[in-house]
């Protein structure tokens, strides 16, 4: 492969953001998003060429559409005129990212995501959009504003993301051969195994599932891994020596175990940022009221004639 | 047992996770120098966000190492607590001059 080949791959893409960017009809606009995807496209065909090249052509299938349709649906954002239409579009830029995380088996964080992103935070730029789109003046409905028609210079913004691109590009088909070798299957399986032994609790589980069986008092000499199983030796219910074979505690444990072992410092960091933003929100969105004292006096001066008979005894 | 049970992660299976993170950050990127509506250049923000969730991820499954997942976790809570403060912001900014132009406030530059 010519070395010079994914930037000009680059180029392409950055021609076809450029067109859909600065185009004014949505047929040139349609024209631009394929040029920009092609572009897309054969940088990941490039990609596929690297060393021990593509193992499970199903995965990376699903994952090549999943990308792609990421990258569609992120450039209909950036490109919609309509603000709510560019907030519909993050939503499926959020789920085809949730589908590659599937295919690379962070299965927890997909449905975080899901839940969180397209969920939550949606949402919540939902209402501040409608709030802000409400039409003050009746003759302007349904118009789009000047500031949603036109770009801002989409020369110069373009040039800026592909030069980034092009450093990413540089760094995925040059920089990768030096990274140290991939976690394989066994790493896999010492990772599973490792976490297991910090868990006791859920061996003794695993363990009684199995009629008879009796855990070794010493968890972590009798959890070990054997070829490609992860193997817990104990003994029978007649007092022999027995084993049972143990599967993969998944994807969530992991990540759980990650989080409280690795980063409970960060965890509990993580809390005050949320606490000192629900602040930071509550403070800057309050609407300040001029006269909410007057207000406030009345309140009280109309209470002090007892509840219902304020009517009176102000007139 | 994992759903999808591939054990290889090769590197080409890398390199295309980071030409799709490289790819949604630079689309990202241009979203926000170019787009004038201050929603939008904050959704963004949010899109970059994704680009690095996509890499994080990657990374991990890589060196089969959960900390990037963690990692993303960290990331969900800080675009959480940006989305809460950027959008307040957003409706003070609204309320001061009735629109979302970002050029309207390029007095605060000087």
């Amino acid at each position: 492969m010519d070395p010079i080949l994914p930037y000009i791959a680059t180029a392409v893409g950055a021609i076809g953001l450029l067109i859909v960017l600065s185009a004014r009809t949505a047929p040139v606009r349609g024209v631009g998003g394929l040029i920009g995807l092609a572009g897309l496209a054969w940088l990941f065909v490039l990609a596929g060429s690297l060393p021990d090249g593509i193992q499970d052509a199903v995965e990376e299938g699903f994952f090549l559409v999943f990308a792609l349709m990421a990258v569609a649906s992120a450039v209909q954002m950036i490109s919609q005129r309509r603000p709510v239409y560019a907030a519909l579009f993050f939503v499926l830029v959020v789920l085809s990212v949730c589908g590659v995380l599937v295919m690379l088996e962070a299965f927890f964080m997909a449905f975080a995501l899901v839940i969180v992103y397209a969920g939550a935070i949606l949402i919540t730029y939902m209402f501040v959009l409608m709030l802000a789109q409400q039409a003050t003046d009746t003759e302007h409905i349904g118009e789009i504003p000047q500031y949603d028609r036109e770009s801002r210079d989409p020369r110069a913004a373009v040039l800026v993301a592909a030069m980034f691109m092009a450093t990413v590009v540089a760094a995925a088909f040059t920089g990768l051969g030096d990274l140290t070798p991939a976690g394989d299957a066994q790493a896999r399986l010492q990772a599973d195994a490792a976490l297991l032994r910090s868990l006791p609790k859920q061996v003794e589980r695993l363990a009684a599932k199995s009629n008879g069986f009796t855990l070794n008092t010493d968890l972590a000499s009798s959890l070990r891994v054997e070829g490609d199983e992860l193997v817990l030796a104990g003994t029978n219910a007649d007092g022999g020596a027995a084993t049972i074979l143990l599967s993969s505690p998944g994807n969530t444990s992991h990540v759980g175990w990650s989080l409280v072992a690795s980063f409970p410092a960060s965890l509990e960091l993580a809390g005050v940022i949320l606490l000192m933003a629900m602040f930071g929100a509550v403070v800057l969105a309050r609407r300040q009221v001029e006269h909410a004292e007057q207000e406030l006096a009345e309140a009280i001066g109309a209470g002090r004639g007892g509840y219902g008979e304020s009517q009176e005894v102000d007139e | 047992m994992s759903l999808l049970a591939s054990e290889a992660f090769s590197q080409a299976s890398l390199a295309h996770a980071i030409l799709l993170s490289g790819a949604l950050l630079s689309i990202g990127i241009a979203g926000f120098l170019s787009r004038r509506n201050l929603i939008v250049m904050f959704l963004c923000t949010e899109l970059m966000f994704q680009a690095v969730i996509v890499a994080m991820v990657a990374f991990g499954r890589w060196y089969w190492d959960f900390s990037g997942q963690v990692f993303v976790i960290f990331i969900l809570t800080v675009a959480a607590a940006e989305a809460a403060l950027a959008l307040a912001l957003v409706v003070l900014l609204y309320r001061r001059r009735s629109t979302l132009d970002a050029e309207v406030w390029t007095e605060l530059r000087e």
